[in-house]
């Protein structure tokens, strides 16, 4: 669970969002849709307890995972690397995982050698390892073809069901938020507040 | 632009490096005819058999195990603390505030002095030879890794903090490896300048080492004596370059290939 009472988030002298209260309830899957620059990934990124610089109180109950807009992999180590060092799984977990996300046999090929849909599917994988009652999603599916990016929303979906984890996805694309979410939000206004979309 | 199909062949490459080495031997041979006196410049061949002799007489090796030991043992120190500080300074805007100044004055001392301290402080030991050595590498060491540790990549930081594996294994698998082309750099570098630091260490207080029979072949006025001992050592620390650090910088970089 992860419940953020955010006053204001600042940078300089420029409030950029809040007041806003976000709650993410066990098994709840959340959207938060807004344009590109309205500071989502600002939100995204004091939810997911990365940024503690702002005027609020955010507590978080869970373990928490990660896909990142860009996939953040470890060039110099292969795929099944990337996976057991981070999360500290056993090879035999990783490679389930990475078949799971339609990765068997690419596990020694390092990230350079896959391609970027491939990469963000190495991504998801390494997050679904670590076994995560919350998942944060920022802009998975940025930058894919519109094929590539299809397959992934209908993968990512899949398996969070599957898990019935907790999910929060930050996306400007309704589609992709209907495609993952159940509830969605609105980031807009300035400085920016979250609202219930219609 | 680069532009691969005009880059030269491996042979070609080999061809021009062992080209460039005979000319510079030709060139020795032609000072050394024009000169025409063994003591003041002896020519090629002749440091070529004062090796073999001083080899098969078996002087040489035990003189350059002994520098190679000191420089193994400095060149050691030296990146693992230099390593430390500047991963430190790079990361922490209060150590690199603290340190700054330590670091600054310690690039400046000359080298000459930070010998003569030591031996004054420690004695002429071995302790002291290397302490001496390694004092003199950590400032430059410690400069390239705050560089290398300022350049990090603030995304993969980001990934440790959610995913939070060991220490250890984020110092090692995500730190290390951004850091590999400033630590080969600083390697390289080090190596040459260690090398030279050491034999001036050997010549102000050691009884043995390359530095220590430059020494005596400079006491003698002994030219070849100098030469002998200087080149037999080039060629080791360019055999540690070719068997040891590219090596290592190819494995190192080998996820870079596609």
């Amino acid at each position: 669970m992860i419940h953020l009472s955010l006053q204001q988030k600042a940078f300089e002298d420029e409030v950029v969002l809040g007041p806003l209260e976000f709650k993410l309830q066990p098994g709840e899957r959340v959207a938060i849709l807004g344009p590109s620059g309205i500071g989502k990934s600002t939100l995204l990124r004091i939810i997911a307890g990365l940024d503690p610089r702002f005027e609020g109180t955010r507590h978080l109950q869970g373990r928490l995972a990660m896909v990142f807009q860009e996939p953040t992999l470890l060039p110099w180590r292969d795929a099944v690397q990337n996976i057991t060092l981070i999360t500290g799984v056993g090879v035999q977990k990783a490679q389930d995982v990475l078949a799971e996300v339609g990765l068997a046999g690419k596990e020694t090929q390092f990230p350079g050698q896959l391609s970027l849909g491939q990469q963000r599917r190495l991504s998801l994988a390494r997050a679904l390892a670590a076994d995560p009652e919350i998942l944060i999603l920022d802009e998975p599916f940025a930058s894919l073809d519109e094929q590539v990016a299809e397959e992934m929303m209908a993968l990512t979906a899949g398996l969070i069901k599957d898990r019935s984890m907790s999910c929060l996805l930050v996306t400007h694309s309704q589609r992709e938020a209907r495609a993952i979410a159940d509830h969605i939000l609105r980031l807009d206004g300035a400085p920016a507040q979250l609202n219930k979309a219609s | 632009m680069s532009n691969r199909s005009t880059d030269p062949s491996d042979g070609a490459v080999i061809a021009v490096r062992i080209a460039s080495f005979l000319a510079i031997l030709v060139l020795w041979w032609l000072a050394a005819l024009r000169v025409s006196d063994p003591q003041t410049l002896p020519a090629p061949a002749h440091v070529a058999g004062a090796i073999w002799r001083e080899l098969i007489q078996g002087e040489l090796l035990p003189h350059l195990m002994a520098t190679l030991g000191r420089v193994i043992a400095a060149f050691a120190v030296a990146m693992s603390i230099g390593l430390m500080l500047g991963l430190w300074m790079g990361r922490s805007r209060g150590a690199n505030l603290w340190l700054d100044n330590l670091l600054i004055i310690m690039l400046n001392l000359p080298a000459l002095v930070t010998i003569v301290l030591c031996y004054l402080w420690l004695g002429l030991t071995e302790v002291a030879a290397v302490t001496a050595v390694a004092l003199n590498k950590i400032p430059m060491v410690t400069v390239m890794m705050r560089e290398g540790a300022r350049a990090l990549d603030p995304r993969l930081d980001d990934m440790t903090r959610i995913f939070t594996p060991p220490r250890r294994v984020a110092l090692r698998h995500v730190v290390l490896p951004q850091l590999a082309p400033h630590l080969a750099s600083a390697g390289r570098a080090g190596l040459a300048v260690i090398w030279k630091i050491v034999l001036v260490v050997e010549f102000l207080g050691r009884p043995n080492g390359v530095g220590f029979q430059i020494h005596l072949g400079f006491q003698l006025f002994d030219v070849t004596m100098v030469l002998v001992y200087a080149l037999s050592f080039v060629v080791i620390m360019l055999a540690v370059e070719a068997l040891i650090l590219r090596p290592w910088e190819r494995h190192a970089n080998r996820w870079r290939q596609p």
